[in-house]
């Protein structure tokens, strides 16, 4: 099992190195001279010359990556383009409102998710089902911003119930989080839980229509064993999956929801980033997005092969 | 070569042959509309798409037309939506932004398609390094969230609606890729794949005549999906300010304007383009659900009925007769059992009133072809069959004088693996791939006793011993995966004898294995029946294998017993010539190489049945006597049964008295 995991996480290198590449290649799409693009418009040519040493411009593209990665490697991360604050003190200071916003989300989407994915998948037909098979419809077409203005205009403007702007950190008081965080997670965990619900009714309905399912009725299980144990243990590993590979899309969709609620995290600095061509800004986070994304499918890698026997020895 | 080529077995090879692509699509069409929603969506998406391509003509005004006095003005009749916070027509507006909308939808998945599509195929197809370079680089791409990607590469490149398609292009490319490939892998093993290689047909056509139009159903459905994915894609780019850039209208950016300017005054303005976005995303989901399902890309879940799960639903319609008093000897009284499936076609019957009985110790061999109702007979038996679309509409399983299809699952549970085992086809799926060995023969024990794991964990270890599995004692605690078919069969046998049961159902229990491991199982199974005592009832399409196992024989054709005897009676002088057919099919080590013989044909579908004697369109003796009325199952003189208006007549040829059989060749020439 050690030795398992040690490969997961050594074959993550290559991936990354891979991601850091494009992401730096990011600055090539800029259009006009990169040292302008970094230094802003009011720079002036003394500025212009230092930025192009600094970021060694001058030099070819490789060698600038070369820089850049070493840098990146130490958490160095350049400065941003107006505030000259650097990057990775930013992102120390919004990243944890966003990583409370995304797990919120996430233990919203588990709870829709698994009690309908389940109940739908036992009994498909099943009125529970009809619910659950509606539901999930309905959250996959709902774009996240439409659910989130639906929610406050009815309870946030209408009446008022739940403060729609701003945020309180968990750790300044955890009750006035709760009260900010809980419609924002609702908006993004409302996606992920119409797609947990979809894919543990599919693994279910599969999972239960298997021989070795059927072949544990005939050696006479209890509906709480070929169910509960059987069939659930397999059905979960590609629910596990979706759901760590839908984490990004939590990530993605924080931006917005942010952007929506005002809540201070990454979201608004990366929009921020991306409106004025903050360029080192916007590396930066989506490097840091693409790191928890690498990072999760990992977790999911080793935990499929808790889960799964098979995949441990292949 | 080309011929040779059309001529192999190919699904795809439908492209060459329009009658039979009319049919496909026909079926597609057909079953696309049965579904409801999915209408409902396309009626809906035509309308959009009629809505976009002429808006000109549609929208009362232009979308930059301003009406400076009615200012976030309520509907009425010059505007039916009400207007904007800057006068401008909200429905004019609306009418303009499902143009822009869908203009890049369509264009994106287009776009990613012709890019990914042969890459995908390429990669799939090809294999090795170049799979493995293209599928790393996927996977890089598919590691970065979608919409952060697409808001970085439409924010540097600066905001519009063509760098926001570029955006999403780059966004929708690596997901779609691997699917592609994905589904080439799959396709490139098929034999009709394999074969066209083989003849030497170049890479490029075999991926695009054969592999592309294999795995064109799954892609269809995921473009369906994509382009609703997209089109929400573009709503959040949109509504960022890093999408369509105002004042061209998109449903996006009118929701960002309508949020920023009239969210507390006039919410309306909010909502209509949220529910325009939201309507048409559903419309391109619903339809990729109905496209899967017309396509048959998933299997569909059972529709507008509850499944009920572990227990067969028996539904009959006559009270079954009294349950006589039982004859001792008899374990197991099939009578008259009937079995019906829910199909596309209505309520089909696969059995029709079957009978027959095991006695305490005895075997009874159930032989017939694929789509006999053998195994629909063994699954109904245990209750095992899934409903629906399984039903049982009439007749008993006696076990014992107590009929088991009147219990509820509860006692049915007590009764499977303690009383009736059942062993099934193919031992590689039909273990739990998630656990041990041992886990499961504990599993069979504590179903039915009340023991400690310890004292069942000893057992098991017996019970791999009785099974012959060499070094039980280590082997109890290895994975499923770890074992070899044969291996996983015994298993599979010694779970279902851990709580001695009088009755072992053997569902064709060596068809999935070699052929040198296939008669181990046979020796085993033959060993332990002995040894036991056990009753067992060995269904199987292979006559050679059950010759020697059985102490009766019973040949089903159709969803019907033909005939019924004692094992040696069956083998020397059958009565139906079906089970003459079954015989010449039989392959022997001294037997007349010239007497292998087939049965024309294939078993007709149930729903398909010919009138009269089922069998008589592929029967060679035939007579008018055979396609009137249904035949009924007579009883001999000699004790077995006979399902054949002819068979007094005819003098059937069996295996053994291979003399007298080849004078009756010669009489009949």
């Amino acid at each position: 099992m050690a030795r398992f995991v040690l490969r997961r996480v050594f074959g993550v290198i290559p991936l990354l190195l891979l991601v850091s590449i494009a992401v730096f290649m990011l600055i090539t799409l800029v259009p006009g001279d990169p040292a302008r693009a970094i230094g802003g418009p009011d720079a002036s040519h003394a500025d212009i010359q230092r930025i192009t040493k600094q970021y060694h411009l001058d030099r070819p593209l490789a060698v600038q990556y070369g820089y850049w990665l070493k840098d990146a490697v130490r958490l160095d991360l350049g400065e941003s383009r107006y505030s000259h604050e650097r990057v990775i003190d930013g992102i120390k200071e919004r990243f944890p409102v966003t990583m409370s916003v995304v797990v919120a989300a996430a233990i919203v989407a588990l709870l829709i998710g698994i009690p309908f994915g389940l109940v739908a998948g036992i009994r498909p037909g099943h009125g529970v089902d009809n619910v659950a098979r509606i539901t999930a419809g309905i959250g996959l077409s709902l774009p996240n911003f439409v659910l989130a203005i639906i929610l406050v205009i009815l309870l946030g403007v209408e009446r008022q119930w739940l403060p729609i702007l701003g945020f309180t950190r968990f750790t300044d008081n955890p009750w006035e989080w709760a009260r900010h965080v809980l419609l924002p997670a609702v908006t993004l965990g409302g996606v992920l839980g119409s797609v947990m619900i979809r894919q543990l009714r599919a693994a279910m309905i599969d999972v239960l229509d298997s021989n070795y399912v059927r072949a544990a009725w005939a050696r006479g299980g209890t509906p709480k064993r070929v169910v509960m144990q059987h069939a659930l243990k397999n059905a979960a590993m590609p629910a596990v999956t979706v759901f760590g590979l839908q984490i990004a899309g939590l990530l993605g969709g924080a931006v917005i929801v942010e952007q929506i609620f005002s809540i201070p995290g990454i979201g608004p600095y990366i929009l921020t980033g991306i409106v004025g061509r903050d360029v080192p800004v916007v590396q930066a986070v989506t490097l840091l997005f693409v790191v928890c994304q690498t990072v999760v499918s990992m977790g999911i890698d080793i935990s499929y092969g808790l889960l799964n026997p098979k995949i441990r020895v292949s | 070569m080309a011929v040779l080529e059309t001529a192999l077995l190919d699904p795809a090879a439908d492209h060459e042959l329009p009658p039979v692509m009319m049919s496909r699509r026909k079926r597609v069409v057909k079953r696309l509309a049965r579904n409801p929603l999915a209408v409902m969506a396309i009626v809906y998406l035509i309308a959009v798409v009629i809505v976009a391509v002429f808006a000109n003509v549609i929208a009362p005004y232009g979308f930059a037309d301003r009406d400076p006095g009615l200012l976030l003005g309520s509907p009425s009749r010059h505007h039916l939506l009400g207007t904007d916070a800057l006068g401008r027509d909200t429905f004019t507006r609306l009418v303009f932004a499902a143009r822009v909308s869908l203009r890049i939808s369509v264009s994106v998945v287009a776009a990613a398609s012709v890019i990914a599509i042969p890459l995908g195929l390429f990669s799939g197809y090809k294999g090795g390094r170049i799979d493995y370079l293209i599928m790393r680089l996927a996977e890089a791409g598919n590691s970065f969230p979608p919409l952060v990607l697409a808001m970085a590469v439409a924010g540097i490149l600066g905001p519009g609606t063509t760098n926001a398609m570029y955006a999403l292009t780059v966004v929708v490319v690596p997901g779609l890729t691997r699917v592609t490939r994905g589904q080439a892998l799959a396709v490139r093993e098929e034999t009709f794949v394999e074969a066209s290689k083989a003849i030497g047909t170049r890479d490029w056509r075999v991926m695009a005549k054969r592999v592309l139009p294999s795995v064109a159903s799954p892609l269809i459905v995921q473009g369906t999906v994509m382009l609703g994915g997209v089109l929400l894609a573009e709503a959040g780019l949109s509504y960022l300010g890093l999408g369509t850039r105002l004042p061209t209208p998109s449903w996006g950016n009118m929701l960002r304007e309508g949020y920023d300017t009239a969210l507390f005054t006039n919410p309306w303005q909010v909502v209509i383009p949220g529910i325009a976005i939201a309507l048409t995303v559903l419309a391109f989901n619903t339809l990729g659900d109905g496209l899967r399902d017309a396509l048959g890309v998933a299997r569909s879940g059972p529709k507008g009925r509850s499944q009920r799960r572990g227990l067969t639903t028996v539904f009959r319609e006559k009270a079954p007769a009294e349950v006589p008093a039982p004859d001792t000897s008899t374990l197991l009284a099939v009578k008259g059992l009937t079995v019906e499936f829910a199909t596309e076609r209505g309520q089909v019957r696969v059995l029709e009133n079957l009978s027959f009985s095991i006695n305490h110790g005895e075997v009874l061999g159930l032989v017939g072809e694929s789509g006999s109702g053998k195994s629909v007979t063994a699954l109904s038996i245990m209750r095992l069959l899934p409903s629906p679309p399984g039903l049982i509409t009439e007749g008993q399983v006696l076990l014992e004088g107590t009929d088991l299809l009147a219990l509820p699952l509860k006692s049915m549970r007590e009764v499977r693996g303690r009383r009736i085992s059942m062993i099934f086809q193919d031992p590689m799926t039909s273990l739990d791939p998630a656990f041990t060995v041992g886990h499961h023969l504990i599993e069979a024990q504590r179903n039915h006793a009340d023991i400690s794991k310890s004292d069942a964990r000893k057992r098991s270890v017996e019970l791999l011993d009785l099974v012959q599995i060499p070094a039980a004692a280590e082997r109890i605690d290895s994975y499923p995966h770890q074992l070899s078919g044969g291996m996983r069969q015994r298993v599979m046998i010694a779970t279902a004898l851990a709580s001695n049961p009088s009755l072992l159902i053997a569902d064709e229990p060596t068809t999935a294995l070699d052929v040198t491991v296939q008669a181990q199982i046979l020796d085993l199974l033959r060993e332990l029946q002995r040894e036991l005592k056990m009753a067992m009832l060995f269904v199987t399409h292979d006559l050679g294998v059950i010759a020697d196992i059985s102490d009766r024989v019973a040949v089903m054709y159709a969803g019907q017993i033909v005939e019924e005897s004692d094992a040696a009676d069956v083998f020397r002088r059958p009565q139906h010539p079906y089970t003459e057919g079954l015989l010449g099919a039989m392959p022997r080590l001294h037997g007349d190489a010239d007497r292998l013989t087939i049965i024309r044909g294939m078993v007709p579908m149930a729903h398909a049945f010919p009138n009269g004697c089922r069998f008589h369109p592929r029967c060679e003796y035939a007579t008018d006597a055979c396609r009137g009325g249904a035949v009924e199952l007579d009883t001999r003189s000699g004790g077995g049964r006979v399902r054949c208006p002819l068979s007094s007549s005819l003098s059937l040829i069996g295996t053994a008295g291979d003399a007298l059989a080849s004078e009756r060749v010669k009489e009949k020439r």
